[in-house]
């Protein structure tokens, strides 16, 4: 009878207490999450897909019963990849939805808008949809990044470029904005340890397709192979007209250009167009991940088709679930950070990602992928 | 003796006004007195609790108000420029609540101070000033109002502004958005001669590059110069700080507009989308619906507000002036009111004091007139009475006036008056008593002193006794006597003249014996013992010496008493032997517990009684030790030694013959209270009257002054 008021009485001491360190977003029902991404606009098509492909991890995990009986759930806004939009958004999410965690941002101007916000508010900023190099900083130990950096993907591209082919010419044409210099920057580093110099570059003014001027003066420098850092549509009417005048250097994009939107718009003018990925293919077989990812994105909405986008979405959402399952019970958002760095490592369906206290990178492979025949296939190296 | 206790009792219950009602009524005269002292010092208090509730109800409410009127000034004060400041319309009318708020507190409180005023029963607030308060407090709500509907003008024109200026951001950038492709379409046009993607064969280059053609490249490019200027424009006017700037300006973006127009004629743009969206930048530039009007009107109405700001400042500098004007009266009025509050504590405590005095006063002067005069003094004098009855010398008179009392202490005065009468008799029946015992008792002792050697007697009846009863050893001289042949003498003698013969022979020596101051032990038969040195002694000598007189003067006193006795029919003449002697002997009492006899016993005793027994008849004999200490004075004749009887050493010894002539001193001898004048010549008077003067001198000084 004693104890049992004894544990009566602790219960009760106990309850108010965790009921008053509730971290936000967290309930007894739910974790909620937020995004903010292109979900309308030129770029619709990334943000749409990185959102399915986050809903449909979050939803596999929630028919198994949630993380500790929480359901995942996510709320996302459009910000139509213009930054003060993003900002917006984010704020929001933070004040007013008390959302527990960011996800799945896209772009790198928007992410570089809104990652400072997420930071002074102590919220994780998981998967950000870009490979900009400003988000690996070791010192930001709230971003937790799942794909390779654009670095990463411009380096695999002129190694290949120089191992594949034995090219040196190189030209760039990029976006004129952050996004767009971060590829440059990337390529340039690239070049530099090679001791090579770049043989031009090329802009084009954002949301526009007038790329006819930089090919023109890209042109002049008679490169053998140009690395696009660009949206789909500006990179597809830079390669139809390139082809239209003769210029036949091989064409590399990063994988931020969307590649299925890209190998559309391409037309016949897009074979043998390169994209490097920071995700398998999703329609290949080589880890159980893949065939997790289909079937998780098929149950969740029938008529959506295998994509980079969605996949790179899902493998950030099933990163976010295994955390949280790793995370002792009711989660906190630095309780979450610290289990990712303390873990370190975690086997996605075959992908491993890497974490560590001062690494926030996640994954560093990067794939390579070609246009044949208006679709888009893995391949191992550049081929002739 | 019932009947007269009743009486008393009677009487002690039949005063009316009694001592314990009298003591009431000085005590009530007292107590009435600091009752008296109470009641003034109450309506006093009253009356300063009236002049306290007066401040507290005019006063303190005038300073609350005035106060808070201050305070309610400077706040408005403070708020009223914040007003211009104002970024949205939800802070406006947040600031306009509160100034509503502070403007109905602040014309309450002017009323409230009117009303203060109006019921004043100092000369209270100016009512001049009130006024000029209420009229500066109204233009300031005047002037607020004003400000207000200003400040709701501004943030219409501000929000109207943003509107416009968020479109022609968003114009701009989508004519810049779509210059870019247009410049490198026309770009690509001229380095390639392809229009587009399909087309198969390009233009010639001498087509292509023609005067004509490069004007219109040339116009292309002016487009995006004059777009991003009309842009440029657009933001300078959307934060211009000055409505004199915008003529100008309008002007440089009417000439930008016209040129962008001009090149895009010239492009052969004007079909083209970018047209429309040029048109709409330039619409939010010029037109009502433009920004440049509003971004006028704003300026223009800030300015005024800044106007109405700057007067509002004004007034609530005036009203605050007011203001302090109107706390400094009312602390003034104050100051006054609890100086007026002060000077009342102070007049109420000396009244208080004084009334205090007064009842301390009163208390004291029915102590003293009534207490004092009659119940103290009475007490008094009774008191008085008992120590002089105590004394024996009362005065029934000296408490007349307390018996006219009819209360307690009359009553006592009359019993104590009873009383020492009755005392008084008894006392007289008792000295009239001890008197007549005394009589009688002296009769007795006369009588008895026949008996009794006259020292013994005045030490029995003089309270010396004590020193008759105890045995003491001294050194005496001792005198015996005795008739020579008296047995023979006596023989056939009829009793009758026997005794009468006895008794004048020791009648006669008896009177010698107790002028000289000896002390007769006893008488045994015809045979006297005299001694002298106690209970009385004149020293050793003097001792000696009386004793040798009284001898001498009894012998001389026999021979006279010879012719006596013969007319008597005796015819056989009596002649004594005489021994004297001085020694150390015991004397004082003894005897048996029923019979006391005061003697002396000792060898000096015997060897007198020897020195008779050897003298021969009609003659004195000394032993030496009586001749050292009187020879001198006497004629004596040195008879030799003899050992009498029961002596170890013969004793020399003498026979006194007279006294010598040179004995001046002796014509006057003192024993006890009997003084001899022995006058033999008629030169010794004068010395004898010299010498009782120096004697009486001599008493004088020894015997205690009376």
């Amino acid at each position: 009878m004693n104890g049992y008021l004894k544990t009566l009485a602790a219960l009760l001491c106990i309850l108010p207490t965790a009921a008053g360190a509730q971290t936000p977003g967290v309930t007894d029902e739910h974790i909620l999450f937020g995004q903010s991404a292109a979900l309308g606009g030129p770029a619709a098509d990334l943000g749409t897909e990185m959102r399915r492909g986050i809903v449909a991890a979050f939803e596999e995990v929630n028919r198994a019963g949630g993380v500790h009986g929480r359901r995942l759930e996510l709320r996302a806004y459009d910000d139509r990849y213009e930054p003060e939009l993003a900002i917006a958004n984010t704020l929001k999410l933070i004040e007013e939805d008390d959302v527990f965690a960011l996800i799945g941002a896209v772009g790198t101007p928007t992410s570089a808008a809104t990652e400072p916000i997420a930071r002074a508010a102590g919220v994780p900023f998981i998967a950000p949809f870009t490979g900009a190099e400003f988000l690996r900083d070791p010192a930001l130990a709230a971003v937790v990044n799942v794909r390779a950096s654009y670095v990463e993907e411009t380096e695999a591209m002129v190694e290949r470029l120089i191992a594949d082919r034995g090219i040196s010419r190189i030209g760039v044409l990029y976006q004129d904005d952050s996004y767009g210099r971060a590829g440059l920057a990337g390529v340039q580093r690239a070049l530099d340890k090679r001791g090579l110099e770049l043989s031009g570059t090329g802009t084009y003014q954002r949301n526009t397709t007038a790329v006819k001027t930089a090919l023109l003066g890209l042109a002049s420098k008679d490169p053998e192979a140009i690395v696009v850092v660009g949206a789909y549509l500006p990179s597809a009417t830079f390669t139809q007209w390139a082809r239209k005048l003769g210029v036949d250097a091989l064409i590399l994009n990063v994988s931020f250009v969307g590649s299925y939107a890209l190998a559309d718009a391409l037309g016949p003018a897009g074979e043998g167009v390169y994209i490097t990925q920071v995700v398998p293919f999703p329609e290949g077989d080589a880890i159980p991940l893949l065939a997790e990812y289909r079937r998780a994105l098929v149950t969740n909405d029938s008529r959506a088709h295998p994509s980079f986008g969605s996949l790179e979405g899902y493998i950030a959402g099933r990163l976010t679930a295994e955390v949280l399952a790793r995370t002792s019970d009711p989660p906190t958002r630095e309780g979450f950070l610290r289990t990712l760095a303390e873990i370190g490592t975690f086997d996605i369906g075959g992908l491993t990602l890497a974490y560590g206290p001062g690494d926030n990178r996640g994954s560093d492979k990067v794939f390579l992928t070609v246009v044949r025949n208006g679709t888009i296939v893995p391949v191992e190296r550049l081929t002739p | 003796m019932n009947a007269p206790v009743k009486d008393i009792a009677g009487q002690r219950r039949r005063p009316r006004l009694g001592l314990s009602v009298k003591l009431y009524a000085a005590i009530g005269g007292a107590v009435a007195l600091t009752l008296a002292a109470s009641v003034v010092a109450w309506i006093s208090f009253v009356e300063l609790g009236q002049l306290q509730r007066r401040i507290t109800r005019e006063h303190i409410p005038s300073i609350t108000d005035s106060l808070r009127l201050a305070q309610q000034s400077a706040l408005i004060a403070a708020t009223a420029p914040t007003l211009v400041a104002a970024s949205n319309e939800v802070e406006r009318r947040h600031m306009m609540v509160a100034l509503r708020h502070q403007q109905d507190i602040i014309v309450g409180l002017t009323n409230d101070l009117e009303r203060d005023a109006a019921r004043a029963t100092d000369p209270g607030i100016p009512p001049h000033l009130i006024s000029e308060i209420r009229a500066a407090s109204g233009d300031l709500f005047g002037v607020l109002d004003r400000l207000d509907q200003s400040v709701g003008r501004q943030l219409e024109l501000k929000a109207a502004l943003a509107e416009r200026h968020g479109q022609a951001v968003e114009a701009h950038r989508r004519l810049i958005e779509s210059l870019a492709p247009f410049l490198d379409d026309a770009t690509l046009f001229l380095v390639t001669g392809y229009r587009s993607i399909e087309d198969v064969v390009p233009v010639p280059p001498g087509v292509r590059n023609s005067p004509q053609a490069l004007l219109e490249y040339a116009a292309i490019a002016q487009l995006g110069i004059e777009g991003n200027l009309i842009g440029g424009l657009l933001a300078e006017a959307a934060n211009l700080p000055d409505d004199n700037l915008i003529p100008p300006l309008r002007e440089r973006f009417v000439a930008a507009a016209d040129r962008f127009r001009t090149a895009l004629r010239d492009a052969g743009g004007e079909d083209l989308e970018l047209g429309s969206i040029a048109e709409t930048l330039i619409g939010l530039g010029e037109g009502a619906g433009g920004i440049f009007e509003p971004r006028r009107e704003l300026l223009v109405e800030a300015r005024s507000a800044e106007a109405l700001a700057g007067d509002a400042r004004r007034i609530a500098a005036r009203l605050t002036g007011d203001v302090d004007r109107l706390v400094e009266g009312v602390e003034a009025r104050t100051t006054d009111a609890v100086e007026a509050s002060n000077r009342a504590i102070d007049v109420g405590g000396t009244l208080l004091l004084l009334l205090n005095a007064v009842s301390i006063l009163g208390a004291l002067l029915i102590g003293w007139l009534y207490v004092a005069r009659h119940i103290t003094a009475p007490v008094v004098r009774i008191t008085d009475a008992a120590a002089a009855f105590e004394e024996l010398r009362f005065a029934p008179e000296s408490l007349s006036s307390v018996r006219n009392r009819q209360d307690e202490l009359g009553e006592l005065a009359r019993t104590f008056t009873r009383m020492a009468g009755e005392v008084q008799t008894r006392t007289e029946t008792l000295d009239r008593l001890v008197a007549e015992r005394t009589s009688e008792l002296e009769t007795v002792a006369s009588r008895l002193a026949k008996y009794l050697s006259p020292q013994i007697y005045s030490s029995i009846f003089s309270a010396k006794g004590e020193a008759v009863g105890t045995l003491a050893r001294k050194n005496l001289t001792i005198f015996f006597s005795d008739i020579e042949g008296f047995t023979d003498i006596s023989d056939g003698m009829e009793p009758e003249r026997l005794s009468f013969l006895i008794n004048t022979y020791l009648s006669e020596m008896s009177n010698i014996a107790i002028q000289h101051g000896g002390t007769i032990d006893k008488f045994i038969g015809d045979a006297i013992l005299v001694f002298f040195g106690d209970p009385e002694t004149e020293g050793d000598r003097n001792d000696a010496l009386r004793c040798a007189r009284m001898a001498i003067a009894m012998r001389d006193r026999l021979g006279e008493l010879q012719k006596v006795w013969q007319e008597h029919g005796i015819s056989k003449p009596l002649r004594a032997r005489m021994g004297i002697t001085t020694g150390y002997c015991t004397v004082g009492n003894f005897g048996s517990e029923h019979r006391v006899d005061y003697t002396v016993l000792g060898g000096p005793v015997n060897l007198a009684s020897r020195l008779q027994a050897q003298a021969e008849a009609d003659t004195i004999l000394v032993a030496d030790s009586t001749w050292l200490l009187i020879r001198d004075h006497v004629d004596a004749t040195p008879l030799g030694e003899i050992t009498p009887k029961g002596f170890a050493r013969p004793i020399a010894y003498h026979r006194l013959n007279a006294l010598s002539s040179a004995d001046g001193a002796n014509i006057l001898t003192r024993a006890g209270r009997h003084v001899s004048v022995n006058v033999t010549h008629r030169h010794h008077i004068q010395e004898a009257i010299e010498e009782l003067r120096r004697m009486e001198e001599e008493l004088t000084r020894r015997l205690p002054g009376d």
